[in-house]
């Protein structure tokens, strides 16, 4: 919970009011709703919500890699001054990869079954070299890239193949070829989510070792709020499409602004905390096609009021570095531990 | 299946486990098409009983073998060696056609509530099923038993009349929980039935489970690689590795202080608020 990486900044990466709609028709569903969210350098942020809200969308967006069937239709993704949804194809290909990573829920999918791991890290090293490197001088860095990562005995595993790695270990291997070009910001999307619970908690460990050694950034996706707790500075949590709540790691999850962060906190089964009954959401996430008016949550929230059905509410500050997207943010009570 | 042991010192009947497992072990044989083949092991030598009424987990990391012993427990694998007393009748190597006489007493639900139900089936054909052929209801008597197991999950009775796609997960693992109690079993296997949910629709899920155990005075075998659900839930707590049981123990117990290495590694990896990251872990993975 290092609170020096999210000083005030200029950001790394910037969503603003991003919406996407799945097609071109006016009357598509809208899957992302105006997100906005940014990204510090070094800073590693978690991005929460259930199923559907448009986690993995958001983060796609920034390596433009969303389905073809999804449609941009407004908004910008600035990094690095510039936005990144106006880049040609030349200079998108430069950022990805070379400046924007990604890891995935299932490593051993997202590998080459056919060419040896050393294969693929030369292949992606050579990739993003600014000159020619050596056949000895690619090995070298491959080996050294496996290393950080903590592959015991490196040298011997270029030689594998992905199928010959535990899930854990390919996990790393995807980190090691993340890593190849010296990214500024890793999206890491479930990375750990399939994983043994000691396993998790190791890879854990080393995205954060990783991130501070080098200074790099981390899109933490999860729908463990657990896993975030323990890796993440600040928390974007997002409910239909939308960034309901953002704020350091600590405050989300004692002192939520938005109903439905609070619910979802107090929803979760924790060892260190058996209780007679869980905190219930009533219902679950309505479908994109058909949103309830207003405040989306108002039919699940316990705290609505009459107008939340028919004014939407905005994403605003509600305290320092804090914002929710709710309009009665401040009568929320926190959450007391204690029957929580 | 009557001993001295059955009566207790006081010369009252003692509470019997529903379920008494005695050296259970299950042998695959793996491989074979293309390479050698050869034999796994995947429970080995496990014993315990359960009590009326308790909520026994069953953890382990995966491959550990936890779900093949739920599994074996139902009989729907046969053991390789072992007794596995059900309310008292070794169902370990009975035939089918006895084992069908007691198989109502024991159900089974799974972690994907999306496969387990018929497409093609309503839910009131769901449940009609299994309430005409075994508890032989028929008529007004059968509706009013739908009614019943549909309200008992929080469904509500407009509902019977859709098809599984219609539901949300969560809807559809209520289904599945009250097809698993229209046989009025005494004892229910729960193969990882939140895992596929999300936490808000997880929690009502588990207080469900919690409600109807209470009502309907049921014990559970409750299976998940998660522990801190299994820790809302049960209370006695199983650590399987590579198919053997390495302890046993309160859920208090294993909050506080498992009596293995092994157990407290899982206990300190659960990734959870107010837990930070273990910092004795090992980065390094062989």
């Amino acid at each position: 919970m290092n609170m020096d990486a999210t000083v005030e900044t200029i950001p790394l990466v910037s969503v603003k009011e991003l919406r996407a709609s799945l097609g071109r028709d006016p009357e598509a569903p809208e899957i992302l709703r105006g997100v906005s969210l940014d990204i510090g350098p070094g800073e590693i942020l978690g991005l929460v919500g259930e199923s559907g809200s448009g986690k993995t969308m958001t983060a796609l967006s920034m390596l433009r890699l969303l389905p073809s069937a999804v449609e941009v239709t407004s908004g910008a993704v600035r990094f690095d001054g510039r936005d990144i949804l106006d880049l040609k194809p030349g200079e998108m290909q430069k950022v990805r990869g070379g400046r924007i990573a990604m890891i995935f829920q299932d490593p051993i999918r997202h590998l080459n079954p056919v060419f040896t791991v050393g294969e693929q890290l030369e292949a992606v090293i050579r990739a993003h070299a600014p000159t020619r490197l050596g056949d000895a001088e690619v090995r070298r860095q491959a080996i050294d890239l496996l290393d950080q990562v903590k592959i015991v005995n490196p040298e011997a595993r270029l030689g594998s193949y992905p199928h010959q790695f535990s899930g854990g270990m390919a996990q790393r291997v995807m980190i090691a070829l993340a890593l190849a070009g010296s990214p500024d910001l890793l999206l890491a999307d479930e990375p750990t989510s399939a994983l043994d619970v000691t396993v998790q908690a190791e890879i854990l460990l080393l995205l954060r070792r990783i991130a501070r050694e080098r200074g790099m950034a981390i899109l933490f996706i999860s729908h463990n709020l657990g896993a975030v707790w323990q890796l993440c500075d600040r928390v974007c949590v997002m409910y239909a499409g939308q960034v309901v709540e953002d704020a350091p790691t600590d405050i989300i999850v004692r002192r939520p602004q938005h109903p439905y962060t609070r619910a979802l906190v107090m929803a979760l089964p924790r060892l260190g905390q058996v209780r007679t009954r869980l905190a219930n959401i009533p219902g679950s996430m309505p479908p994109l096609s058909d949103l309830p008016g207003g405040c989306t949550f108002h039919p699940r929230c316990a705290f609505s009021h009459a107008d939340c059905a028919t004014t939407e509410p905005a994403l605003r500050p509600v305290n320092s570095r804090h914002m929710a997207r709710c309009r009665y943010a401040e009568t929320i009570p926190p959450i007391d531990e204690a029957t929580a | 299946m009557t001993s001295s042991e059955d009566i207790g010192p006081d010369g009252t009947q003692p509470i019997r486990p529903v379920l008494e497992v005695r050296g259970v072990t299950k042998v695959f044989r793996a491989g074979g098409s293309f390479g050698k083949a050869h034999l796994v092991t995947a429970v080995k030598d496990v014993s315990f009983d359960i009590m009326p009424g308790e909520a026994f987990g069953l953890i382990g990391e995966s491959g550990s073998g936890k779900s093949t012993l739920g599994r074996l427990l139902l009989r729907l694998e046969q053991p390789t060696d072992g007794q596995i007393m059900f309310e008292g009748t070794d169902i370990a190597q009975l035939p089918q056609v006895q084992l069908r006489k007691l198989r109502a007493g024991m159900q089974m639900v799974f972690q994907d509530p999306f496969n387990a139900l018929n497409p093609s089936m309503t839910v009131r054909r769901a449940l009609a099923e299994p309430l005409r052929i075994q508890r032989k209801l028929s008529g007004k008597a059968l509706q009013t038993e739908i009614d019943r197991l549909i309200s008992l999950v929080g469904l509500s009775p407009s509902t019977q009349d859709r098809l599984p796609k219609e539901f949300s997960g969560g809807q559809r693992q209520r289904i599945c929980l009250a097809r698993a109690l229209a046989l009025e079993p005494r004892l229910i296997v729960l193969d990882e039935p939140t895992s596929a949910l999300d936490v808000s629709v997880q929690a009502q899920i588990i207080n469900l489970l919690v409600d109807l155990k209470q009502e309907l005075n049921l014990t559970y075998i409750f299976i998940s690689h998660d522990l801190s659900v299994i820790g809302q839930v049960c209370d006695r707590i199983a650590v399987m590795k590579r198919g053997e049981l390495v302890e046993v123990t309160s859920r208090d117990q294993f909050i506080a202080e498992p009596a293995t290495d092994y157990a407290r590694s899982l206990r300190d990896a659960v990734p959870e608020i107010g837990r930070p990251l273990p910092s004795s872990l090992a980065e390094e993975a062989a």
